[in-house]
């Protein structure tokens, strides 16, 4: 495996360099060019990119490990909303490139710092991507750390393997910018199919066939073939929350939103909603064999060591080795996208100059630094951050959904900023410190948040007024 | 929007319901078995491909209401 390993490895370095270099030298220098690659996505590229920055490692990782302890219910969790946040892109994501292509913005913050008149919505809107996407950034570096820590027979610790994924994110994202991250991404989406695909293929042969796959799970833990599932986690509460939380992404989780709006235009954004349904079919479907081949042969693992056989100790040497190649590309895409959108969130009071890039690219060094600090110093309360980023970032869907669909001449008013600050902390004092109950009336906390802040948002697109009507 | 847009997207909300329904989701019952697959799973992934098949027909019912209209700014000018 080791040969196996270092060649494949070279391989995928080769090709960001590649990639990096042909991205320097179609590099934009405006504002607006330089965070969005130009602006110019076609259609395999940006389906690709897309499909890479929304599937990190948790589709190889995280998503077998949910099927193994938790049972079917983790199709819906994951499965069906992924496919429906599609109809998100089609319906919503259409109408913010619509937007955005007619203005010089290129962040979301400034785009809501204008609609609602009010610098305290950028800083809303950029402090809730910094809680919940950077530890989200360090939890993937530590995890990622720790399981090649695991596996791959060099004694090599954690902390090198995590500067290591961040030198070379910063390299190959510094020289070649937004395209170079993209480029990278559609090699990452590749090797993920590639890998998730052979990996379910052999175990599926191992296993016999489908049909004795789960014959086998029924025999020794049935609870995994129902939901709530054994531990109880799959809840209609809990399955909705996230269902809730995790198909509004395209617009709440800026690294998404951003290669909706780098689309060359609007027919092919259109044309990639339906590719990205069936990406999300084809990159997930395997992933059930995965978990239940580990419920039966690896049922009793922690979570490390059942990703260290499925992927790579049950698997011959050279899909072991391109299984990690896969997980690290995997990991270096969501990533990147996280901290390069970070920094263009970030640099809107810079002075749009000659040196805006460099002052980015330092954001984007610092935003990298934390990361790995978070990743190494990770404590209890950075891990339910991380788990909880979606449905975080997802308190602010209702005033990004009032920006993109009110008439844009229209005064929003202050309630919905305000109410998504107070719903924001609600929701850290509750799930992060534990201050408040989870359940509150029989109703999940982020459940009844979302509902009060889904009343503010109605009431304030219908009350919103235009400059005419608010001088009558 | 046009008609079809609207029928469609709320052939997904339905779809939704069902799936988040105890049709669907039903506490500790595995069967009815389909394909090999328990209930939920076979019901999910069924819903997921309607879904993506929506989706496509949302992409279309738009393509085929964009060029109406830029047919009619034509016609118009």
């Amino acid at each position: 495996m080791v040969f196996y390993l270092v060649l494949f490895g070279a391989i995928y370095m080769v090709l960001l360099a590649v990639a990096s270099s042909i991205a320097n030298k179609k590099q934009a220098y405006d504002a607006k060019g330089y965070a969005l690659g130009g602006g110019n996505l076609k259609f395999w590229l940006g389906l690709l990119t897309y499909c890479a920055t929304l599937f990190s490692t948790f589709t190889l990782m995280g998503m077998p490990d949910f099927f193994r302890t938790h049972g079917v219910g983790a199709w819906i969790f994951l499965g069906l909303t992924d496919v429906f946040m599609s109809i998100v892109v089609v319906s919503f994501g259409i109408m913010v490139h619509k937007r955005f292509s007619k203005t010089e913005q290129y962040g979301v913050g400034s785009f809501l710092r204008e609609r609602f008149n009010s610098r305290f919505t950028y800083f809303l809107y950029l402090g809730c991507v910094f809680i919940f996407l950077i530890p989200y950034a360090a939890i993937q570096i530590k995890g990622l750390s720790s399981f090649l820590n695991l596996v791959i027979p060099f004694d090599l610790s954690t902390m090198y393997w995590s500067v290591f994924m961040l030198v070379v994110i910063l390299s190959y994202s510094s020289v070649g910018g937004f395209k170079a991250i993209v480029y990278s991404d559609a090699i990452q989406a590749i090797i993920l199919l590639f890998v998730i695909w052979f990996v379910a293929y052999n175990c599926l042969e191992k296993s016999g066939g489908h049909y004795a796959l789960f014959r086998e799970v029924e025999s020794k833990s049935p609870a995994l073939l129902s939901v709530p599932g054994p531990k109880g986690l799959f809840d209609f509460q809990f399955l909705l929350s996230s269902f809730l939380a995790i198909s509004i992404m395209p617009l709440t989780q800026p690294q998404l939103t951003s290669r909706l709006i780098a689309m060359k235009n609007v027919s092919l954004l259109r044309q990639m909603a339906p590719a990205t349904a069936f990406f999300a079919l084809i990159v997930i479907l395997p992933s059930i064999v995965l978990g239940f081949y580990g419920a039966v042969h690896h049922g009793e693992l922690s979570s490390q060591e059942f990703w260290a056989n499925i992927l790579v100790r049950d698997q011959p040497g050279w899909l072991g080795a391109l299984s990690i190649v896969g997980l690290i590309a995997a990991a270096m895409s969501t990533t990147d996208s996280q901290l390069f959108t970070l920094g263009n969130e970030a640099n809107i009071y810079f002075k749009k100059n000659r040196y805006l890039h460099l002052k980015t690219k330092l954001l984007i060094f610092v935003f990298a630094v934390l990361a790995l600090l978070l990743s190494v110093y990770t404590t209890e309360k950075i891990v339910p951050l991380a788990r909880l980023s979606f449905a975080g970032t997802a308190l602010m869907a209702p005033m990004i959904l009032v920006a993109i669909t009110s008439e844009p001449q229209k005064n929003l008013g202050p309630l919905l900023p305000i109410a998504t600050a107070i719903s924001v902390v609600i929701f850290l004092f509750g799930y992060v410190f534990k201050l408040f109950p989870a359940i509150i009336m029989g109703l999940r906390l982020d459940l009844l948040l979302y509902a009060c802040l889904g009343i503010c948002g109605t009431w304030s697109f219908f009350k919103a007024k235009s400059p005419a009507e608010l001088e009558l | 929007m046009p008609i079809s847009f609207k029928l469609l997207l709320a052939l997904a909300i339905i779809v939704l319901i069902i799936v988040f329904s105890p049709l669907v989701l039903a506490y500790g019952q595995i069967g009815p078995w389909f394909l090999g697959m328990p209930r939920v799973l076979w019901a999910g992934i069924l819903a997921s491909f309607i879904l993506a098949l929506i989706t496509f027909g949302l992409s279309l019912s738009l393509k085929s209401y964009s060029r109406k209209e830029s047919l009619e700014k034509r016609q118009k000018s």
